[in-house]
């Protein structure tokens, strides 16, 4: 037999179940006609005998605990390198602010101290603000006597304002003084609202005039 | 390739544990720790430091963890890992491997309905095969191990010790062949009795 063709470098893997199909089928025919191959194969089998009396060995509890142990130990040390760093930024950067803070609220000798704005203090009870406010209330229209009587008044709707409105009470101006004449014509112009005379506005022109004829009525 | 391996249920486990679960962690140990202490056993010869090096493969494992990427069978990359840790012990220790010693380092397995005699020849023929493997060269030893013992396919070898499975086979070969010789070459023929056939997974 050639020695060229014997199997015996494949005989670990054949009894392995490692060749394929083809080299398996190869190596069995070989193995029919080569007695050499087959002891060699009686070989292998008798080491795997001899492998198999070599029993496994059990692990102990030790292992499984050894290894949670130091798991464990490592998880909460990984938890503090990752953790602990940004801790001591952030006290650092606390204490930085804090001393900021203490530095700025100190005054310099020789500094002028800025006086903050007292914060605005609603009076405890306050004048009662009427619901609808008419505009002309805020600033009454000039009349005068020979004016053009085709400026008109403009006189917008009547606008709701919630009660205590602090807005209102800024707007409102306590020391704008409101003449007798003022106070006639805003009672007038009242009393023809509450006839539903200039609920329209394409009235308000004939109402200027129908007014300034009364007053001039009046006067004469 | 990388979804192939994940419906291996260790893989599973080990996403998990990636996530910080330590209870899929714990099963994993559980799990594979056997093998990877009979291999470690087989590779030094000693069972107490084979405990040393299980404890530091499982250890290492969860160091891993976060950067595991399932490309090949769980049990393939835990045994790169077996494989470089016991490389390290031996880097460690010096050149020297540790001489068996017969009466401290042997496992005592009780096999049923054996006699004294058979007993002895048995522990002594296990002591034998022990040496035998030690006394095979770093880059035949592994091969075999994980063959003959782990029942590793040689492909899986050859990814988990970074070969190609020309090389595995090749190598796994050579260590039987030298193992042949040590082991059966002067075998008394009246010790052939004692063989058995089993494995250890």
């Amino acid at each position: 037999m050639d020695p060229e063709l014997h199997v015996t470098d494949d005989l670990s893997a054949y009894l392995a179940n490692e060749l394929d199909q083809n080299e398996r089928s190869r190596v069995e025919l070989h193995l029919r006609d080569c007695e050499s191959c087959r002891k060699e194969l009686d070989k292998h089998k008798r080491l795997n005998e001899l492998l198999a009396i070599s029993q496994p060995i059990s692990p102990s509890d030790e292992i499984i605990r050894g290894v949670m142990q130091q798991v464990q130990h490592e998880k909460k040390s990984n938890f503090s390198k990752r953790v602990l760093p940004w801790l001591a930024l952030a006290a650092v950067l606390a204490a930085v602010l804090f001393l900021l803070r203490i530095r700025k609220e100190t005054p310099v000798p020789g500094e002028i101290v800025k006086k903050k704005n007292p914060p605005i203090i609603k009076p405890v009870n306050p004048a009662p603000v009427p619901k609808e406010l008419p505009q002309t209330e805020i600033e009454p229209p000039p009349i005068v006597k020979n004016a053009p009587p085709k400026q008109p008044i403009i006189k917008p709707e009547p606008q709701t304002i919630p009660e205590e409105s602090p807005q209102i009470v800024q707007q409102e101006n306590p020391q704008t003084s409101i003449s007798s004449e003022d106070e006639e014509m805003i009672a007038k112009i009242d009393e023809l609202e509450n006839m539903d005379v200039i609920s329209n506005y394409e009235n308000l022109e004939n109402l200027e005039v129908a007014l300034i004829d009364e007053e001039e009525g009046s006067k004469r | 390739m990388v979804g192939d391996y994940k419906q291996d249920p260790d893989v599973q486990l080990m996403l998990k544990a990636a996530e910080g679960n330590l209870q899929s962690f714990e099963e994993l140990v559980l799990k594979h720790q056997k093998a990877v202490l009979n291999a470690a056993y087989r590779y030094t010869g000693n069972p107490s430091v084979a405990e040393e090096l299980t404890q530091d493969v499982f250890v290492r494992v969860f160091r891993a963890a976060k950067s595991y990427r399932p490309e090949a069978r769980f049990s393939t990359w835990l045994f790169t890992i077996v494989r470089n840790v016991c490389m390290n012990y031996k880097t460690r220790e010096g050149k020297q491997d540790h001489q068996m010693d017969a009466d401290n380092n042997l496992v005592e397995i009780s096999q049923n309905q054996e006699n004294p005699e058979q007993r002895a020849i048995r522990r002594e023929l296990e002591l034998k095969i022990q040496k035998a493997i030690m006394s095979l060269p770093e880059s035949l030893r592994m091969p075999l191990i994980l063959s003959q013992f782990q029942q590793m396919p040689y492909e899986e070898i050859a990814k988990a010790l970074e070969l190609s499975v020309a090389a595995v086979k090749v190598r796994i070969h050579r260590a039987r062949n030298a193992l042949a010789e040590r082991l059966i070459a002067f075998e008394k023929p009246d010790r052939k009795t004692v063989t058995s056939g089993s494995t250890e997974g």
